[in-house]
């Protein structure tokens, strides 16, 4: 026992003098000879962007009144320049935090990494598993240990307590996704995101405008609706409530038809899809066509293999808001009941949310300052509704592609 | 002196501090400017242990006994949701409400051990059905599925408020919790018939104790403190929510079997309790603040649960303690 104990405190002080040299050598937020050689970005090229000058410090915050909106000179893809050029400064390092693992926020973070060399940050991932005490308590232990900033996905159920938290650290964020708002509905976060209802709309004008390459010259009558929802989000109930405003005012005469999948007893998963598309889809018999309408691509997913299951193919048309599934799956060879999805590249996320946040760090927006010309009568602050397009397995590639142009990133 | 030194290198407390200063010194030596040393941060891994703690005490009187509780973290859920819809649509005082929930949580207590008690059903069974889908279910029904905020300033207070703007009172409920439950179980007649419970069902009955009463004391504790549990979650977050404390309960339960205690029953106690638990949060902590991808961190967090095990297996051997393995600890 002795020697063991030996054994492990020799290992011990070995450990801690290696890793006292290594903290010395490497000094966090690097110093500009530290930072990667920015390469020109689409909004860099663009003359006149800066009110305030290339290189200025980031010393003086700027009010909502005094300073101009840096973020109105935005490119198509939205991005923009604060007018500091990213390598005289030091390198940010910001937390990219989001609640739970999902394709999205994954591919955002790709997105992240990609763009760190022309922004001059380091991105730092955190999942909360779902777990919002945790996320909480996560954003204390970034802010004690100096962040410049936070992306965040604020997760609705405790979208105030965040919001409390985040002023607290006094760290600049911008939320992604989810948008925050007070009890009057007026948004009080910067936020990169979709508007929900319009979204949720748009799906279903789709397949309404499209039916008929699929299933001919049907009676319309006999079309109902799969409408998925997930109520504890206020973003993925304004999809639901969309979509089912849309199909109504389409065919006011099958409501009926129209049924309502929540999620909620279950999870923002494939597995609850399944369950409750097949459920409902088996229990309908009465019901000779479907439209299937998920406020997110997993809950399209599980209906999709739902439909497969119950042999339905041909009588099931099913689509999406996002697109990071269906497009792999498309990749891979896909060519059932799933036929379209909201199409929302990651870049079209990431490139507004990260701009944003570093104009913020540099000192030259303010939440209140920030896409001004784009927000919404009686909201404090902008939601930042991200254009989209609808994808189908013909146009997808073409789309992302053309994403990836808009971004500089091609 | 030297007798009792050499009864705490030979103990199992022994290797959790070993552990936990190798831990310590790793994340310090990594961590940006050694800032996890630094006293937020400390405050942080405390804070984190909260909701952990409550769980872990109360799962783990029952585990000691020889049973396991997977419902306490449901029924957080389930008292913070009545909590939080208590206080939004009737005037009563918070007090009352706060008592209200956590007579709820003794409520579905008594239920689990009456169904393992009477109808003869594995606690195992019988205590997630009774959570996950009883006590889940109702948390939906109370708040009809959506957040409720919560808006009174004394439970605000209670969730976010800091001594000398500093130490949460959370931190002080948890650590109060921990420390009356340790003495009990140490220095009570009660607590050694706990252990008696957990060692020898058969024996302890022969002694005069009657088990079944102590499995529906345990069980109420144990769903009493998920109901306290989940009322400083949901205070912390000022809203009722929907999920709460559903996936506590089995990182709190492998906090306390890494800090001691035995799944078949008789050993552990609370200070092991608390070393275990602090060593998961303090490892958490360290990984989040080197920075490490979150999907490495589950990874390591198993290893760092093996290399626990494998390191409490070693003392055993090494000392013969090995062979005092189910022997009522503390009696």
């Amino acid at each position: 026992m002795k020697k063991a104990v030996a054994v492990i405190l020799t290992l011990l002080m070995v450990f801690s003098l290696f890793a006292c040299t290594q903290t010395t050598e490497n000094t966090p937020s690097g110093s500009p000879s530290q930072s990667p050689t920015p390469t020109p970005t689409p909004s860099a090229s663009q003359p006149a962007q800066s009110p305030a000058g290339g290189g200025e410090d980031a010393e003086t915050p700027p009010s909502a009144d005094t300073v101009t909106d840096v973020s109105a000179l935005e490119n198509t893809i939205g991005f923009f320049s604060s007018g500091v050029e990213p390598a005289s400064r030091d390198t940010y390092e910001i937390v990219w935090a989001y609640m739970r693992p999902m394709a999205l926020f994954q591919n955002i973070t790709t997105a992240l990494k990609e763009l760190e060399p022309q922004l001059n940050f380091t991105t730092t991932e955190y999942c909360a598993n779902s777990d919002i005490d945790a996320m909480i308590q996560t954003i204390e232990i970034y802010s004690d240990q100096g962040v410049d900033g936070f992306m965040i996905v604020v997760d609705p159920t405790a979208s105030a307590r965040i919001k409390e938290v985040l002023d607290g650290t006094g760290i600049p964020y911008v939320a992604m996704l989810n948008s925050v708002r007070d009890e009057t509905g007026s948004e009080i976060v910067p936020c990169v995101g979709i508007e929900g209802e319009i979204a949720g709309a748009e799906t279903i004008q789709w397949l309404y405008d499209n039916y008929k390459t699929y299933w001919g010259d049907i009676d319309e009558s006999e079309i109902g609706l799969l409408d998925f929802n997930f109520s504890p989000n206020v973003d993925f109930d304004d999809r639901h409530n969309g979509s089912k405003a849309r199909f109504l005012e389409l065919l006011p005469g099958n409501e009926s038809k129209v049924f309502s999948a929540d999620g909620v007893s279950g999870a923002l998963d494939e597995q609850t899809g399944y369950d409750l598309a097949s459920a409902i889809l088996a229990a309908n018999p009465d019901v000779k066509y479907w439209f299937v309408a998920g406020c997110i691509e997993l809950y399209s997913q599980g209906a999709a293999r739902a439909v497969e299951t119950l042999n339905m193919d041909d009588r099931v048309l099913i689509t999406a808001v996002g697109s990071d599934v269906l497009p792999a799956e498309w990749d891979g060879g896909y060519d059932g009941s799933w036929v379209s999805c909201l199409a929302l590249s990651n870049y079209q996320y990431t490139i507004p949310g990260i701009c944003a946040l570093v104009a913020q760090m540099d000192g030259k927006a303010t939440p209140e300052t920030l896409w001004q010309s784009r927000r919404a009568p009686g909201d404090q602050v902008t939601f930042y509704n991200v254009s989209y397009g609808l994808l189908t397995r013909d146009n997808y590639k073409e789309f992302f592609e053309q994403v990836l142009v808009d971004s500089g990133l091609a | 002196m030297t007798k009792r030194i050499n009864k705490f290198l030979r103990s199992k407390h022994f290797s959790l501090v070993v552990l936990l200063v190798m831990m310590i010194a790793f994340f310090w030596a990594f961590s940006k400017n050694h800032s996890y040393l630094g006293l937020n941060n400390i405050r942080n891994i405390l804070n984190s242990t909260v909701i952990y703690t409550l769980l872990a005490v109360g799962g783990g009187l029952v585990i000691i006994a020889g049973e396991i509780d997977l419902s306490p973290g449901y029924v957080g859920t389930a008292a913070g949701a009545v909590m939080a819809a208590l206080l939004n649509s009737t005037g009563l005082p918070w007090l009352v409400v706060v008592v209200m929930c956590l007579a709820i949580g003794v409520v579905f207590g008594l239920i689990n051990a009456f169904l393992i008690n009477e109808l003869k059903l594995q606690s195992f069974i019988a205590t997630l059905a009774i959570g996950s889908f009883i006590a889940g279910g109702f948390a939906y029904i109370v708040v009809d599925g959506k957040t409720l905020e919560i808006k009174n300033d004394a439970i605000a207070l209670i969730g976010t408020g800091r001594i000398g703007g500093f130490v949460p009172y959370t931190i002080i409920i948890s650590t109060a919790v921990i420390v009356i439950y340790g003495v009990i179980l140490a220095k009570t007649k009660f607590g050694r018939c706990v252990y008696l419970c957990g060692g020898n069902r058969e024996a302890a009955r022969l002694t005069g104790i009657s088990p079944r009463l102590m499995s529906y004391i345990l069980f109420a504790n144990s769903g009493m403190l998920g109901a306290l549990a989940g009322l400083l979650y949901d205070a912390r977050l000022k809203a009722g929510n929907l999920t709460g404390t559903n996936h506590y309960v089995f990182p709190a339960i492998t906090a306390a079997v890494l800090g001691g205690l035995s799944l078949g029953g008789g050993n552990g106690d609370m200070l092991g309790c608390f070393l275990g638990l602090l060593i998961i949060s303090g490892f958490n902590n360290g990984l989040v603040v080197l920075g490490v991808s979150p999907f490495w961190q589950n990874v390591a967090s198993g290893l760092l649960l093996l290399l626990a095990l494998t390191l409490d297996y070693l003392t055993k051997r090494g000392t013969k303690g090995g062979r005092a393995h189910g022997k009522a600890a503390g009696v």
